[in-house]
C-alpha cells in the first residue's frame, strides 16, 4: 500500500519540479530581456525622392506651366514624399530624414510659392536649376 | 533665396554683436523693432545686459537718446514735460520732458505707477504728447525700449494689457553661458567697456523701414497670421484672454522684418511662426491653471501655433 502511495506521488512531484525550474528560468531571464539588441543592417537615410522620375516630372511641370500653381503642385508632391505633416513648415520639412540633399530644391520651391508676382519668373528658374543640380 | 542684393542693417548688426556678448536674439529683436517702427519690451533678471543692449543700439545710431529710470514716485510730468509760469514774461511756457527723443530707454518700466504708464500710452501709440492745451508731435523715428525684471516683484506695478499691447514684441533675456560670461568678464572686468560709435544715420533707418514695409506678404501667409492670432482666442484652458487685432498687425510687421534680415523680399510661414512667441506672449492673459501645471506662456503659444495649418 505504501508503494502504491509513493507511485501515485511520483508524477505530481516531477510536474511540480518541472514547473518550478521553468519559473526560475523565466525569473532569471527576465531582467536580461532589455539587453537584446536589434542589429541595424542599413543605416542610410531613406532616399525618398531620388528617383529620376520625380526630377523629370517636376521639371516638366515647372517648364511647361510657368505659374504659381505648378510650383505649388511640385512643392506639395515633394513634401508628401518626404512625409511632411499637415501642420509642418519648411523648417520641419528640412529637418526630416532624406531632406538634407533636397535643401536647395525645397528652399527654391518655397520662394516660388510665396514670392511676389514680379519675382515669380526668377523663382521658377531657380527652382528648375535646383532640380537639375539635384538630378546630376 | 536672396532676391535682395544687400542686407540692410548688416553694419548695425555687426556693431551690436561686437558690443553685446551672446544674446543674438536680443540684437535681432532690437533691430526688428527698429525696422517695424515698433516699441520693444526686454524682460530678464538683473545683470543680463538689457539696459546695455538698449544703450548699445542707441549709441550705434546717430539719434537723440534719453534714459528714464522708472520709480514708484515718478510723475507723468517727469516723463512728458510740464507747463511752468515764467515770471519775467508773465506767461506759461512749456518744458518738454525726456520723452522728446528718438530712442527712449524706459528702465524698469514696471516700477512706475499706473498714472505714468498711462501717460506713455498716447506717446507710444499716437507718437504725440499732450501737455496742457497743446499737443506736440514726437520726433521721427520714435522708439521706446523698456526693460522689466520678472523676479523682483516687490514694489512693482503689473503692466496693464493695454500698455503691453503697445509693445511690438517682448524679448526674454536669459543668463549667458559660462563661456560667454567668461568673455564678459575678460572684456569688461577692467571697467574699460568700449563706447559706441554711430554706424547708421536716421536717414538710413528711415530707408530700411521703407524697405521693410515693402517686403511682400502673400495673401495665404496673411491669412496664416490672422488664423494664429484668432487661435489665441480659442478654447485653450491655459488662456483667459487672447491677443487682439493689433497683434495681427504686429505679427505681420515682425515677420516682414525677419524676412528682410534673412535677405528675402518675401515672407515665409516660418517667419510668422518664429515671430509668434515674441509678438503674442505679452498680449495674452494666461489662466491660473497654466501656473498650476507649470506651463510657460511660450509653450502655450507654441502649442496654439502648432494647431494652425500653415499655407
Amino acid at each position: 500500500m505504501a508503494l502504491g502511495i509513493a507511485e501515485s506521488l511520483v508524477f505530481p512531484l516531477v510536474a511540480l519540479f518541472g514547473a518550478g525550474s521553468l519559473g526560475a528560468m523565466i525569473v532569471v531571464a527576465a531582467p536580461h530581456r532589455h539587453d537584446c539588441k536589434v542589429e541595424i543592417l542599413d543605416r542610410r537615410e531613406p532616399g525618398v525622392c531620388s528617383s529620376p522620375l520625380f526630377e523629370s516630372d517636376a521639371l516638366t511641370v515647372l517648364r511647361r506651366h510657368h505659374d504659381r500653381a505648378s510650383i505649388a503642385l511640385v512643392r506639395s508632391a515633394l513634401w508628401s514624399a518626404l512625409g511632411a505633416g499637415r501642420n509642418d513648415t519648411l523648417e520641419d520639412v528640412l529637418a526630416r530624414p532624406g531632406a538634407s540633399e533636397l535643401g536647395d530644391v525645397l528652399v527654391a520651391l518655397e520662394r516660388g510659392a510665396f514670392t511676389s508676382d514680379g519675382d515669380l519668373h526668377d523663382a521658377l528658374h531657380a527652382a528648375c536649376s535646383a532640380l537639375e543640380r539635384f538630378g546630376q | 533665396m536672396t532676391p535682395l542684393a544687400a542686407r540692410p542693417c548688416a553694419e548695425l548688426r555687426r556693431s551690436l554683436a561686437a558690443s553685446i556678448v551672446g544674446q543674438e536674439h536680443v540684437v535681432t529683436g532690437l533691430i526688428v523693432a527698429l525696422l517695424c517702427r515698433g516699441h520693444i519690451l526686454l524682460e530678464g533678471p538683473p545683470g543680463v545686459a538689457k539696459t546695455f543692449a538698449c544703450r548699445a543700439l542707441a549709441g550705434s545710431l546717430d539719434a537723440a537718446f534719453k534714459r528714464i529710470q522708472f520709480t514708484p514716485d515718478l510723475l507723468p510730468s517727469d516723463v512728458l514735460g510740464s507747463r511752468v509760469f515764467d515770471q519775467r514774461q508773465s506767461s506759461f511756457t512749456t518744458l518738454l520732458g525726456p520723452i522728446f527723443a528718438n530712442v527712449i530707454l524706459a528702465d524698469e518700466i514696471n516700477r512706475a505707477p499706473a498714472k505714468v504708464q498711462a501717460a506713455l500710452l498716447e506717446a507710444m501709440q499716437e507718437r504725440q504728447v499732450t501737455i496742457g492745451p497743446q499737443t506736440y508731435a514726437l520726433p521721427d523715428p520714435f522708439i521706446v525700449m523698456a526693460t522689466m525684471n520678472p523676479l523682483d516683484d516687490a514694489g512693482t506695478y503689473a503692466l496693464p494689457l493695454a500698455q503691453c499691447d503697445r509693445f511690438l514684441m517682448k524679448v526674454t533675456v536669459g543668463y549667458p553661458t559660462a563661456e560667454q560670461e567668461l568673455q564678459i568678464v575678460q572684456r569688461c572686468g577692467g571697467g574699460d567697456a568700449r563706447g559706441f560709435s554711430p554706424v547708421a544715420t536716421l536717414d538710413d533707418l528711415r530707408a530700411w523701414q521703407r524697405i521693410a514695409r515693402d517686403v511682400h506678404v502673400d495673401e495665404r501667409v496673411r491669412r496664416y497670421v490672422v488664423s494664429i492670432v484668432a487661435a489665441t482666442r480659442g478654447s485653450s484652458p491655459y488662456v483667459d484672454h487672447g491677443a487682439g487685432p493689433r497683434a495681427a498687425l504686429a505679427l505681420d510687421a515682425v515677420a516682414r522684418a525677419q524676412a528682410l534680415l534673412d535677405g528675402r523680399a518675401f515672407v515665409l510661414p516660418d517667419d510668422v511662426r518664429r515671430a509668434a512667441t515674441g509678438v503674442l506672449s505679452h498680449r495674452m492673459q494666461f489662466s491660473d491653471r497654466a501656473v498650476a501645471d507649470a506651463v510657460t506662456p511660450n509653450d502655450i503659444i507654441r502649442d496654439i501655433v502648432a494647431t494652425v495649418p500653415p499655407p
